[in-house]
């Protein structure tokens, strides 16, 4: 279901954490809430899921005004970063739980059948199939976490919440969860937000990304829009590497490095060279005093025969220009 | 445990340092009581425990330990979360008035319960007036033991319920479980462990109170001696047969409390690492 935030605000005492936000997430799309720590996104996604109010302002999930609702009437699958796992539960009783309380001792029994085939199918979708019967305390980080999201999808919500899910792993499984979590959304389509401070993260994840700082939305838009189009200096900044000359930004790839000889292009010193793989990274002095960082592939620094105390030239082109500063 | 942080030498000398310290505080004057109960046989012994003031001693005991344990189970649970997670502004309040009994001495306890429900206190007469006797009786007693052994519980459950935190409960209530679901399911099992140490402390405490029910119960022998006061009272009247048995019934209570305690945190540990 499409959820509308409609001008929300929120204070935690004098803090400001939610400025007037308003967002649009349509139906089945896969969004991100992206933003420094304290941007207010993860407050967003609790206001979403009712475990905030909002001090003003509307939340609609689907047709439905849902501003006055507890969480446990939204319909709401929320994943948090530390797990927030039922310690003492197995894993099978921690999936099953969303599926238990909402029936009667009774009818719990009448229906164990199925609910047990329900939580089978949930395990083999997260692929912790054999793992029924063990202790949360048992499983790895990334294991705990697929399980919490079993527990959320459980009861079948009609929005996937997702607080920093993948911050508290290591960068591999980080990586790989991620995939899987895009895999997933693939195949079930309900509609997803999920909460990061890693402008990569969401670009990987994310088909439509909402971009935070300071309690406000800076831009919504997909990964390529945001990279190519910055509504401002501060988006460009943080979805990005980006070279503060005195007239403006710059991409690091959008810097030109050639041989030093060519008559148009201005004398920069090389300082460093880091090889990260396929890319080089480039650190350069401009005969004004101004650092910058080129972005090369491999095949371009080696004709080039980079090293610390070279003289080449750069082209800086014209800085990025923003629809609005 | 094979390595330790000290070399084999000085880590003997502390173990021995340790045990002798164990020693002269615990160990010999418990085996002293043990020895001198035990002198002239088991007879004696046996005599002095089955007496009628005795065998009154001992079930009074276990009476007000079954009133003042479990009441001070639910309030303390109740508490903790009303310190942990309630919203009011009072919360620091209801902590500081639950430290209350450690800081106060027991005999100022019952001296205070005294002037409030004694014959010239402040509810005394109008409760005897309605036929309900607190000072001097039972219902005193249960009082001054519910006073001391109050700030165990909430003390053991307000450090767990921090630990475990609010996001559980989130998830719960994400998941459609309602408050009260939430805290059968969630909450109360994630302190199981809390509650079961505190209970223990608890009971441990009601057991061997001995200056507030003292004074608040006028300590009438066959009617409101506890057993910690019939001991005294078997002392005081030089019957040191009859007041070393009843210390060992008491020791072996204690001691029955602590080993369930232990047997407790031992399957804590054994649950924190194999489920």
């Amino acid at each position: 279901m499409a959820i509308e935030i409609h001008d929300v605000r929120k204070r935690f005492g004098d803090y400001t954490a939610l400025d007037q936000v308003s967002v649009l997430v349509p139906d089945g799309s896969l969004t991100a809430l992206l933003g420094p720590s304290g941007s207010g996104k993860s407050t967003l996604l609790r206001v979403i899921a009712g475990l905030e109010r909002p001090d003003t302002g509307r939340v609609y999930i689907g047709e439905q005004d849902v501003t006055d609702r507890p969480a446990r009437e939204r319909g709401v699958g929320f994943v948090f970063q530390h797990y927030a796992a039922f310690k003492h539960m197995t894993v099978r009783d921690n999936v099953a739980f969303g599926l238990d309380v909402r029936r009667s001792r009774r009818a719990r029994r009448r229906e164990r059948a199925g609910i047990d085939a329900r939580v089978r199918e949930l395990l083999a979708l997260v692929r912790l199939e054999g793992l029924e019967d063990r202790y949360p305390d048992q499983l790895s980080g990334g294991q705990r976490q697929r399980m919490a999201l079993a527990r959320a999808l459980a009861p079948d919500p009609s929005v996937l919440l997702l607080d920093e899910p993948f911050g508290a792993l290591d960068a591999q499984v980080r990586a790989e969860l991620r995939d899987w979590l895009r895999r997933l959304h693939d195949e079930i389509h309900v509609t997803t937000i999920v909460v990061t401070h890693d402008q990569e993260e969401a670009m990987d994840v994310a088909a439509q990304i909402v971009v935070m700082n300071a309690g406000r939305i800076e831009q919504c838009g997909s990964p390529r829009e945001l990279y190519e189009h910055p509504a401002s200096e501060w988006v460009m900044g943080f979805v990005g590497p980006v070279n503060r000359l005195q007239d403006g930004l710059r991409r690091p790839h959008d810097v030109q490095v050639l041989e030093w000889g060519d008559s148009d292009a201005d004398e920069a010193l090389v300082q460093r060279v880091v090889h990260l793989g396929f890319e080089v990274r480039v650190e350069l002095l401009l005969a004004d005093g101004q650092t910058l960082r080129a972005q090369l592939t491999r095949e371009q620094a080696a004709e080039l025969e980079l090293a610390p105390g070279e003289i080449v030239g750069v082209r800086l082109g014209s800085p990025s220009a923003f629809t609005m500063v | 445990m094979s390595e330790g942080l000290l070399p084999r030498p000085a880590r003997l000398g502390a173990r021995s340092v340790a045990l002798a310290y164990l020693g002269v505080l615990l160990l010999a004057p418990v085996g002293m009581i043990f020895y001198r109960t035990f002198e002239h046989g088991v007879s004696p012994v046996w005599n002095a425990l089955t007496s009628q003031p005795a065998v009154h001693a001992l079930l009074l005991t276990l009476e007000l330990i079954a009133i003042a344990v479990p009441l001070n189970t639910v309030f303390g649970v109740l508490a903790a979360m009303w310190i942990v997670r309630g919203r009011s502004r009072g919360r620091w309040l209801v902590g500081l008035l639950i430290d209350l009994p450690f800081a106060l001495s027991p005999v100022v306890v019952g001296l205070a319960l005294l002037l409030v429900y004694g014959d010239n206190g402040w509810f005394g007469n109008t409760l005897t007036g309605e036929g309900v006797q607190v000072a001097f009786a039972v219902p005193g007693m249960v009082l001054a033991t519910c006073f001391v052994s109050l700030p165990y519980v909430t003390r053991e459950c307000v450090p767990a319920l921090r630990e475990i935190g609010t996001e559980p409960e989130e998830a719960a209530a994400t998941l459609g479980a309602s408050r009260w679901q939430t805290f059968w399911r969630v909450t109360l099992p994630a302190l199981r462990w809390a509650v079961v140490y505190g209970v223990v402390l608890t009971t441990a405490r009601s057991l061997g109170e001995f200056g507030a029910v003292s004074i608040i119960s006028g300590d009438i022998e066959g009617k409101t001696q506890s057993l910690p006061l019939y001991v005294q009272d078997r002392y005081a009247n030089f019957d040191t047969v009859g007041a070393y048995s009843a210390s060992m019934l008491l020791a072996a209570l204690a001691l029955a409390t602590l080993l369930l305690m232990s047997r407790f945190t031992r399957h804590r540990s054994t649950t924190m690492t194999t489920g």
